[in-house]
């Protein structure tokens, strides 16, 4: 390696560094957005997931078998080239106007073709992972524990949430979080559609001023940081496995 | 709005669909075998190396399972000429894949490691075997065996992210499906065509691991 010399400021100086603050501010954006949509489909994956009805069951089944077994780069840009087209051409129209008021601090804009088919294909494909990751631990939960609420009039739906949800929901913690924090990595995929985040805005840096090393090195230290710190938050907010009576998650349906 | 589909546009590219499964199947055949062994390698490293090669590995190990696989991939790619190493599109394909495998493997392997009985390891030093042998006949065959699940889930999941690869012009499968679409605007179908590819090929990749696992590598 005789004669490499670094030159961090030409990553952490100037337009570079702008760019990188808007890559980092994106990467966040996408990241919580595609966390809520996460959320939100594997709570209804999950719904028809338990369901005791197999035609219920059947279309969440299918679900879960595609979008687990074929690559989420794929699905991105599925989502972007075909998904986007299949919208009414109204609609298309309205999402490609200007719209001022939908640009969140920082200057990114979250009505583009870019931003939304990101996060709608990182919302699906998490929350399908996040809706097994669920019911793995509903399965670990001991049968007496059903049998003795249901022996204690507990009706079907109360059982599942003061005593099934919460105890599974601390059994599965762990790989759920895991979840999320491979969300917020997966996001560099979305550099392929155009979506300015950390990875688009290195390789940005790359061809602006040949520092492909620095660029990679920093780039890869702003996932590592990012990831810790979502994951101290994740970890802590969750619910622990032993605790779930006293922690906090008394919240019913 | 009508939609008119036309599968027949994509499918008349089958050289190019087939040339991209051909190389999906070999970037994943060289990620499970070199990957696996780097893995099983880390693990015992991480496990019962110097103090020193523990904390490299270590290190190794959770940045790379920490950080997205298409910077990896863009690392190698772009960064290393920077240092005077020019690889091929291809090339650092394959050394970010297999890199990639081996981190996550390395944690598989080593949980089924530490699951291992005491009394089998003393049973088989006291019959004299050398440690080498202990660890390939006593140890591994039953942790292999105990984390094979998650290992044919990890083996999938390289599987489909070699589908990043595509990124730095390798020809897998996705580059040919974005390819496809790039030249005759048939998005809709070209995509649906390799998802389906992809889906087939983890049904059939997942079925020949569980087959092959007990068979070849800890006997039922």
């Amino acid at each position: 390696m005789g004669g490499l010399t670094f030159d961090w400021i030409g990553v952490l100086g100037g337009a570079p560094l702008e760019w990188l603050e808007l890559g980092v501010l994106t990467t966040l954006y996408v990241t919580f957005a595609g966390f809520l949509v996460a959320t939100l489909i594997a709570i209804v994956l999950l719904g028809l997931r338990i369901s005791e009805k197999q035609i219920i069951q059947w279309p969440a089944i299918t679900v879960v078998a595609v979008f687990r077994n074929t690559p989420l780069l794929v699905q991105i840009l599925f989502w972007y080239f075909a998904g986007f087209g299949l919208l009414p051409a109204d609609w298309r129209a309205w999402i490609n106007d200007d719209h001022s008021w939908a640009m969140l601090p920082g200057g990114v804009g979250l009505l583009t073709p870019e931003f939304l088919a990101a996060t709608w294909g990182l919302g699906v494909f998490s929350g399908v992972f996040i809706a097994e990751e669920i019911r793995a631990g509903l399965m670990a939960v001991a049968p007496g524990q059903r049998e003795a609420a249901l022996a204690q009039g507990f009706g079907h739906w109360r059982c599942l949430g003061y005593i099934l949800l919460p105890q599974a929901l601390a059994n599965a913690w762990q790989p759920v979080v895991g979840q999320y924090l491979n969300l917020m990595k997966l996001s560099s995929l979305a550099a392929a559609i155009g979506l300015a985040e950390i990875t688009y805005q290195v390789r940005q840096i790359e061809s602006y001023n040949s520092h492909a090393l620095e660029a990679f090195a920093v780039g890869t230290l702003l996932y590592l940081a990012i990831g810790m710190v979502m994951g101290q938050i994740l970890l802590r907010c969750g619910p622990r496995s032993g605790t779930m009576i006293r922690g906090g998650i008394r919240r019913g349906p | 709005m009508r939609i008119q589909l036309d599968f027949a546009a994509v499918l008349s590219q089958w050289p190019l669909l087939l040339n991209g499964i051909a190389w999906t199947i070999a970037l994943t055949t060289v990620a499970t075998l070199i990957g696996m062994l780097l893995g099983i390698l880390c693990a015992q490293m991480r496990a019962k190396g110097p103090v020193a090669v523990r904390f490299g590995v270590g290190a190794y190990i959770e940045l790379i399972r920490n950080t997205p696989f298409i910077v990896q991939l863009f690392f190698i790619f772009f960064g290393l000429p920077v240092a005077g190493v020019r690889l091929s599109p291809e090339t650092a394909a394959f050394i970010a894949i297999v890199l990639n495998l081996g981190a996550y493997a390395a944690e598989i392997v080593r949980a089924g490691v530490e699951a291992t009985p005491r009394g089998q390891i003393e049973a088989a030093v006291s019959l004299a075997l050398t440690p080498f042998q202990v660890f390939t006949r006593v140890v591994l065959p039953p942790a292999l065996k105990k984390v094979w699940p998650a290992t044919v889930s990890q083996i999938v999941i390289v599987m489909l992210g070699s589908s990043v690869c595509g990124q730095i012009s390798v020809p897998e499968l996705s580059y040919a499906a974005n390819l496809i679409q790039s030249n005759n605007f048939r998005a809709f179908e070209s995509f649906i065509v390799a998802a389906l590819l992809y889906l087939a090929l983890s049904v059939v990749l997942r079925k020949f691991l569980n087959w092959a696992g007990p068979r070849l590598l800890f006997g039922r």
